[in-house]
């Protein structure tokens, strides 16, 4: 028995699969360029610690409130620059709150989120529909009211 | 100022928000000039980033005019032409000065998992993102790369992320020549990690996807070969073109929206009992070689997938992962691009002004129109 396992080839694959390839792949004129690992900017990976050009460390720290709260995580510092786009606010805010308060290593931690992020979706879309759908209300209230 | 804003799952509109200002000694502000809808935005898009918050702008991959800096500014000043990283860092933290700028310790209080991002969710620090007009840039200093005259906005647009995410996909296959390379997805960072790959010498790169434009795009711009996983089996096929045993390395540039099983798409996409779908990492794992590499750079959310780490165990495999650390690539493939080995500028499919940014989402979001990527021009000039 011929222990060679059969191998298919290029063209069984052609024939029957969606195989596409329309032409021998050809090695394009760039090929190699940078096969020397030593032209690869990030080989290794960890370099020797050398600061960035124009890095002033350590940051001041920017004034001002954060839009995200530090997660639970005990002992982990507030870094010195955060984002401030769209503070929490609402149920939604009170909900992220409270997953803010766990550590980011407990699924709990992102399920409170998840659910934050629908509540707050959903009382968007609610509120935006109140804004047309009240003041139909209302109207349509008033002229029954008035026929009445 | 006009800006992009986020308006809860599967709904994006442009509105009218107050103008970023300086909050901190060493931020800048950016006039930008071109910005790209990222696959990862999509993820947004959909409500699969945890915290993501309605009203905040998207957009981490941009190029702009320096029009204002802080006190403590030090390398660019007013009027220069940058492209900055997707990611925020400090410079001179533990990680940063090691080279891994997206690992940044100082600008991100939401989650130990991974730095600021611009207009990338509250969980990454809630920054406002560069689809806008004007987006606030922390140390800028620091962060941005001036482009140079010779290379226009769209060709250096790519390098902010889709680019430099590519070639650090290849460089994690540890390639030394000759080796079969499995790319997974040919979206725009698909497409840049094959480039990367033959440029580090691959002997043979496979890309896979069912977007018959998306793959013939790679077979023209690339010469590579392709498979389409709608009609074949994709494990099947690769080892039957590599001797039985599968890819030498693989990468996966597709990410928590992997197409092509029902199963996943309905727990991680629908219900959200998983984060998205790790389909593409799972085929990863069966189509790569025992003791072969797993080259992972596909965004997958918190907090957990069902991914098949008992078959990874068990073929010995290594899998190298990690956000592009964009900085560090820059200058490389500034060089490549201006020796004209390449023209980034290929893979943006559509140019459109900012207020069209929505019909831009649809269409990069239901791959309609032939759509690889789009670039969005806030403020209708380009260099």
């Amino acid at each position: 028995m011929d222990p060679t396992p059969q191998v298919t080839t290029v063209d069984d694959i052609q024939d029957e699969s969606g195989y596409k390839a329309v032409q021998p792949p050809r090695k394009p004129p760039y090929w190699g360029i940078d096969k020397d690992p030593a032209r690869r900017p990030g080989v290794p990976r960890m370099r020797d610690p050398q600061p960035w050009p124009n890095t002033r460390y350590p940051p001041e720290r920017q004034p001002g409130e954060p839009a995200v709260p530090k997660h639970g995580r005990p002992n982990k510092p507030f870094p010195p620059v955060f984002g401030t786009s769209c503070p929490l606010h609402g149920l939604s805010g009170a909900i992220k709150k409270m997953a803010y308060r766990l550590p980011d290593h407990k699924p709990t931690h992102w399920m409170l989120m998840l659910l934050g992020d629908r509540v707050e979706s959903w009382g968007t879309r609610v509120g935006r529909a109140a804004v047309v759908a009240l003041p139909i209300a209302a109207l349509v209230l008033f002229v029954r009211m008035v026929r009445s | 100022m006009r800006a992009l804003t986020y308006d809860g799952p599967y709904r994006v509109k442009v509105r009218n928000k107050p103008e970023p200002r300086i909050e901190h000694p060493q931020d800048g502000i950016v006039r930008v000039t071109s910005a790209a809808i990222c696959g990862s935005d999509l993820h947004l898009l959909h409500g699969l980033i945890p915290d993501t918050r309605i009203g905040s702008t998207f957009g981490h991959e941009f190029t702009g005019v320096v029009e204002e800096v802080g006190p403590s500014v030090q390398g660019v000043g007013r009027g220069d032409r940058v492209m900055l990283p997707f990611q925020i860092f400090c410079g001179g933290c533990y990680y940063c000065a090691r080279g891994l700028t997206s690992s940044c310790e100082n600008t991100n209080p939401a989650t130990d998992v991974g730095c600021g991002i611009y207009g990338y969710s509250h969980t990454m620090g809630g920054y406002d993102g560069g689809q806008a007009e004007y987006v606030r840039v922390p140390f800028i200093g620091v962060d941005a790369e001036k482009i140079p005259d010779d290379v226009e906005d769209l060709d250096a647009l790519p390098l902010t992320d889709a680019f430099s995410t590519g070639y650090q996909a290849a460089e994690m296959c540890e390639l030394k020549g000759g080796e079969t390379v499995l790319v997974l997805g040919c979206g725009p960072v698909g497409l840049f990690a094959m480039w990367s790959a033959w440029a580090m010498g691959a002997g043979r790169v496979i890309a896979v996807d069912h977007l018959d434009y998306r793959l013939e795009f790679a077979r023209n711009w690339l010469s590579v070969e392709t498979l389409d996983f709608r009609e074949v089996d994709i494990v099947t096929a690769i080892k039957g073109m590599t001797n039985d045993r599968g890819a030498d390395a693989a990468i996966d540039a597709v990410g928590c929206e992997a197409a092509g099983s029902a199963l996943h798409r309905a727990v991680g996409i629908y219900m959200k009992m998983e984060a998205g779908s790790p389909h593409a990492l799972n085929t990863a794992i069966h189509a790569t070689k025992k003791a072969g590499i797993i080259s992972l750079i596909g965004a997958y959310g918190p907090p957990y997938n069902l991914v098949d780490i008992g078959t990874f165990m068990n073929k010995q495999q290594r899998m190298n992962t990690g956000q592009a650390s964009v900085k560090r690539y820059m200058p490389r493939l500034l060089e490549h691009v201006r020796a004209g080995r390449i023209r980034p500028r290929q893979v943006f499919t559509h140019q459109l002004p900012l207020d069209r940014a929505p019909e831009g989402y649809r269409m990069a979001a239901q791959k309609r129109d032939g759509c690889i990527k789009v670039a969005l021009l806030p403020n209708g000039t380009l260099h």
